[in-house]
């Protein structure tokens, strides 16, 4: 691992106004499970370097919590994937977020890993985390080299250049709650709507999420499930531990007289960031779930553009989706 | 006579369990000298290139660091003639890089990080040359040549002949053509490479992570022209090996080199990504089988041809490894192959658990199983008419089988599983989410690769026993296998016997712990040296006790005429010995007779067919082992190896990028080992007739649970969903892909 500076800081005023100062430079240390392997790997490109300055947020105690509130519920960006496996409160206002939580990994990177590192993870593709691959987009290069190369994990929506994946089962669930991102700036506090957080490698090639370098995730905050309502997460994998989805989906829908009221559909490992489902969802309003199953499913993928060996990934995403709506069903 | 045993056959932890589990064991890589160096070798980028130029002035000016040694620096040392390893056609240092991975430079510096640096700042002019991936394409005579002499190690193909099969395909009512294929799997065992190298007066000391300690005694002692006797190796506690860490390599020279020019103790450490790009693997098969069999199911002629696709450089026989599997497993009067040990820029084939046997299993059990279906014949019978029997033996030297369960593994492994009730006609299972069976069979002669194997036994006055075995303990619970034999012959309880294992200064050469040979090979040796000590205790204690010899008996410590119950205690005989009793034992390999191990396993999986994802359920995992010797380290060797044989199935796989020919996936997230959430039920259920050869009848075990489970699983696949999958692993894309495509087969 190359030298580095590093800072544990106290509070999240700390931590922004390191930030400001070293900029670029500087990367955020919560659980670590992502970043220090990365370091550890010397994973370096043109426009992607090992951090000089560790800024260890795990000491700010105001970043963890879960706590109900008037309109939904808010968890702290600090709080461990294991703490939301774990509650109660979590498993019975929002069991897909539950169910989501509890893939993630394994139960070591559950207990160091994070909400907001969850989230802001770094993507798995195996030719940006190449050593020899320096040439990738999303490190700054001028290549991607899935298209032409082994593409079974890569994305088949919203590729844009760079056929990267997103790799958090945390984000595909949120998304499907309608949740939003609180994040601190050196200006104050923002929020914004999970789409909106993050980006496609059109708008930004160099990561995932609108997140200025002097930015950090402060909280998520879940407005309050509507009536009649349940979702459900579902994940592919390869394995059935420590591994990243395939494909994963999270729905959440509200029922009004057995039919499909309000629905919310969002797939991981699919798109270079959390893909929301808007026309199935669309296709799901105000039918009888199974009634719908098949032309939901199928709404779900359309345009969706495989390269030469990932075009199962969208027969899986169907699959996937529809054990979804037969669970809830 | 049947004497009752009292430790053998029974369920014992570890001896060194708590050791091992409690942090207190020392392995290699627990192993911190003062004043220590740490090395690390300079990796070829490219799987194909020249080394131009080598600049490592800027290396060797970095603070800490302490050697950097190209090529150049180590032409000296002649390291080809040294016994004890295997490469003829692999440098120390290379000067053309043949796969991404290869050993360019060394350096040894004060730390990790130091070492690391000082890699970047060597600066290696590469001309990157044509590389060639693919095994068949490397066999093309346009291809790239990878060795002066081209692509085909050994310059000729591995040839078997046995009768006429053109003879065979003529009786023949079916003649049936495959091929199949098999990928590139790694051992990742626990603890990846790693050695200790010290020379201190003129004496080098290599503390080692290594399955057989006294190959690299021979070679180092060449290497550096000193006598053996100032060579030790120590391997006291291993964390895995299944092949790997096998024989004298490399990193265990450019250490001991470092250590010498540096005046310091080197370690080397391999990281997990090293361990994947720049060990040995299973080396990936391409397999062609045409068999020929008549109505009644009786085979009568096996045609093969193999590729084995040996990587950058090659040192075993891969591709008769894997043939060996279609010459005995089946009686067969008519037998063709040839195997094809290919070059490829990829990093080297070698010993895996079976060697080639999994790959060669993968391949004919599911041609077997094509063939039944086209015979309408039910699986098992298929195998019951057509396994090797006892007097089938080697069928080319018509030396027949020491003992052979095979028939008792089908037989009680389909009942186990309830085969008959639960068959059902391939793709007919209803719904979604579809449920199948399989089964396969393997056989194997590792039990009878009896290499000279030595042991000795010291009695101590207070009738507790120090052991000294070469065989080293890999995991695998060899040192608890030796002590129990040990126990049992002495009739002393198991915690009274301590064994030293695989030091090259206080144990003898036993061979490697690999091929499943250490039961019957060190086991015998152990056995015949507690039985000389035994046979030493009881002249003294007949004089004691007036009586012949031929009529004692050991007994919770005391020794007793047979049927009395007035003995002597074993300390008061040890008293009177003139001096402390030792024992030896030799074992070597028995004529007359050939030793294999047998197996048949069952799967039972599931098939969502809306995702591809395939789960195994529930395995039968039948082995004819001679007799057990520890019950508990037998089904952990079950466990173990049919855990691994299902990755291989369905998860596992080294992938390539073609256009640069570097590895995608070595790492522990991206290749995909089986977790212990992927682990189905699984039964061992042990077969044992007692074998004429090995210690109590035991046979070996290690390797064969690793042949079975992957064909069964394709097999079970196919009964599921109606596809037929002939290349693994068997994941989530082939199942969406061919269930969209429909059966080939």
């Amino acid at each position: 691992m190359k030298p580095f500076d590093y800072y544990k800081v106290a509070s999240v005023a700390q931590a922004v106004s390191l930030l400001s100062k070293h900029q670029q430079k500087a990367a955020i240390l919560a659980g670590g499970s992502d970043l220090l392997g990365m370091m550890k790997d010397r994973l370096e490109g043109p426009k992607f370097k090992t951090p000089a300055f560790l800024i260890d947020i795990k000491g700010i105690k105001e970043l963890n919590y879960i706590k109900e509130q008037k309109n939904g519920l808010k968890i702290g960006a600090g709080t461990p994937l294991s703490e939301i496996v774990s509650s109660d409160l979590i498993a019975k206002k929002y069991p897909l977020l539950s169910q989501a939580a509890g893939q993630v990994g394994v139960p070591q990177i559950r207990n160091v890993g994070t909400l907001g590192g969850n989230l802001c993870q770094k993507p798995r593709c195996w030719y940006f985390r190449g050593k020899l691959f320096p040439d990738c987009f999303r490190k700054g290069g001028n290549n991607c080299y899935a298209p032409g190369g082994e593409n079974r994990y890569h994305a088949v929506f919203g590729a844009a250049n760079c056929y990267k994946v997103h790799p958090s089962d945390l984000a595909p669930a949120l998304m499907a709650l309608n949740a939003r991102v609180e994040i601190a700036t050196s200006k104050g506090n923002r929020m914004v709507p999970l789409e909106k957080f993050y980006v496609g490698p059109e708008k930004n090639i160099l990561g995932e999420t609108i997140l200025g370098p002097q930015e950090l995730v402060l909280a998520v905050e879940i407005p309050n499930p509507g009536a009649a309502s349940k979702g459900v997460f579902l994940k592919l994998k390869e394995r059935q531990s420590f591994d990243f989805a395939v494909v994963s989906v999270a729905v959440s829908l509200s029922l009004k007289n057995n039919a499909v009221d309000q629905a919310r559909i969002a797939f991981g490992g699919l798109a270079p960031f959390p893909l929301r489902a808007v026309k199935a969802e669309a296709a799901l309003k105000g039918k009888g779930i199974k009634d719908a199953i098949s032309v939901v499913c199928k709404e779900a993928t359309d345009g969706a553009q495989p390269l030469s060996h990932n075009s199962y990934k969208v027969d899986a995403a169907k699959g996937i989706l529809e054990e979804a709506l037969v669970s809830l069903a | 006579m049947a004497k009752e045993l009292l430790v053998v056959g029974k369920r014992h932890p570890k001896i060194d369990g708590s050791e091992r589990v409690s942090g207190q064991a020392t392995y290699a890589s627990d192993v911190y000298l003062p004043g220590m160096l740490y090395g690390k070798i300079l990796r070829s980028p490219h799987p194909h290139a020249k080394v131009v130029n080598i600049d490592v002035e800027k290396a060797k000016a970095l603070p800490g660091v302490k050697a950097v040694l190209t090529p150049k620096d180590i032409a000296d040392f002649s390291w080809y003639q040294a016994p004890g390893r295997g490469h003829n056609d692999m440098p120390l240092l290379t000067d053309i890089a043949r796969f991404a991975g290869d050993d360019v430079a060394v350096v040894a510096a004060v730390d990790e990080d130091r070492a690391e640096e000082a890699l970047d700042l060597i600066k290696v002019d590469y001309q990157p040359l044509p590389f060639v991936l693919d095994p068949e394409e490397a066999l093309k005579p346009e291809a790239p040549k990878i060795h002066p002499k081209g692509n085909l190690a050994g310059e000729k193909p591995a040839i078997l002949n046995r009768g006429n099969v053109e003879k065979g395909f003529q009786e023949a009512d079916l003649v049936y053509e495959g091929r199949y294929c098999t990928p590139m799997l790694q051992h990742v065992t626990a603890e990846p490479r790693v050695c200790v190298a010290r020379w201190n007066r003129g004496k080098l000391t290599v503390w080692d992570s290594l399955a057989y300690t006294f190959a690299p005694q021979a070679s180092l002692a060449h290497i550096f022209k000193i006598p053996m006797s100032k060579v030790r190796i120590i391997c006291d506690f291993m964390g895995g090996s299944f092949g790997d860490k096998n024989g004298t390599e490399r990193y265990h020279v450019l250490a001991a080199i470092l250590s010498m020019k540096t005046g310091h103790p080197v370690r080397i450490e391999f990281s997990r990504e090293e361990n994947f790009l720049a060990t040995t693997h299973r080396y990936p098969m391409v397999c062609y089988l045409k068999y020929g069999a008549r109505k009644d199911g009786t085979l009568t002629a096996i045609q093969a041809k193999v590729i084995a696709d040996m990587g950058a450089y090659c040192h075993l026989a891969g591709a008769f490894g894997i043939m060996e599997t279609m010459k005995g497993v089946y009686r067969c009067p008519n037998l063709k192959a040839e195997g094809y040990d290919v070059y490829t820029n990829k990093p080297e084939g070698g010993f895996m658990r079976c060697v080639g046997h999994p790959q060669g299993q993968v391949a004919q059990e599911i041609h077997m199983d094509i063939m039944a279906e086209k015979l309408s014949m039910d699986p098992v019978a298929f195998r019951l008419k057509n396994h090797a029997r006892l007097e089938d033996g080697d069928q080319d030297k018509k030396v027949p089988f020491s003992s052979n369960g095979m028939e008792e593994c089908i037989r009680k492994g389909a009942e186990a599983f309830g085969w008959a009730q639960k068959w059902q006609k391939p793709g007919s299972s209803p719904g979604p989410l579809k449920k199948g069976l399989g089964m396969a069979i393997h056989s194997c002669r590792h039990g009878a690769m009896v290499l000279p194997c030595a042991a000795m036994v010291k009695l101590n006055s207070d009738g507790t026993v120090n052991m000294y075995v070469g065989v080293a303990d890999i995991g695998g619970g060899q040192k608890s296998t030796m002590a129990m034999i040990a126990a049992e012959e002495l009739g002393i309880p198991l915690d009274a016997v301590s064994v030293t294992a695989a030091d090259t200064e206080a144990t003898l050469d036993s061979g490697s712990t690999g091929g499943s040979k250490q039961t019957i090979g060190s086991g015998t040796a152990v056995k015949l040296a507690a039985a000389d000590a035994k046979r030493q205790l009881f002249e003294i204690a007949a004089t004691e006790l007036k009586t012949g010899k031929e009529t004692l008996e050991i007994r919770g410590g005391k020794i007793y005429p047979q049927g009395s119950d007035k003995g002597i205690a074993m300390t008061d005989v040890l008293k009177k010995a003139p001096a402390t009793i030792t024992g030896r034992g030799t074992a070597s390999l028995p004529k007359g007779v050939v030793t294999y191990c047998f197996a048949a396993h069952f799967v039972e999986v599931e098939v969502d067919t809306l995702t591809g994802k395939v789960r195994v359920l529930k395995l039968i995992a039948a082995h004819d082992v001679g007799k057990t010797i520890n019950l508990l380290g037998a089904e952990n060797q079950v466990d173990g190896g049919a855990i691994q044989g299902m990755g291989f199935g369905l998860t596992e796989n080294m992938i390539f990028d073609k256009d640069t020919g570097l590895c995608l996936n070595p790492n522990l997230v991206d290749y995909k080992l089986f977790t212990m959430k992927d682990v189905p039920e699984i039964h061992p259920l042990f077969i044992e007739p007692i074998d004429p050869v090995g210690p109590f009848g035991a046979k070996g075990l290690g390797e064969p649970p690793y042949s079975v489970p992957a064909p069964a699983i394709a097999n079970a696949v196919y009964n599921a969903i109606g596809v037929r999958f002939t290349e693994l692993p068997i994941n989530i894309r082939s199942i969406l892909e061919g269930r969209n495509k429909g059966s080939k087969a």
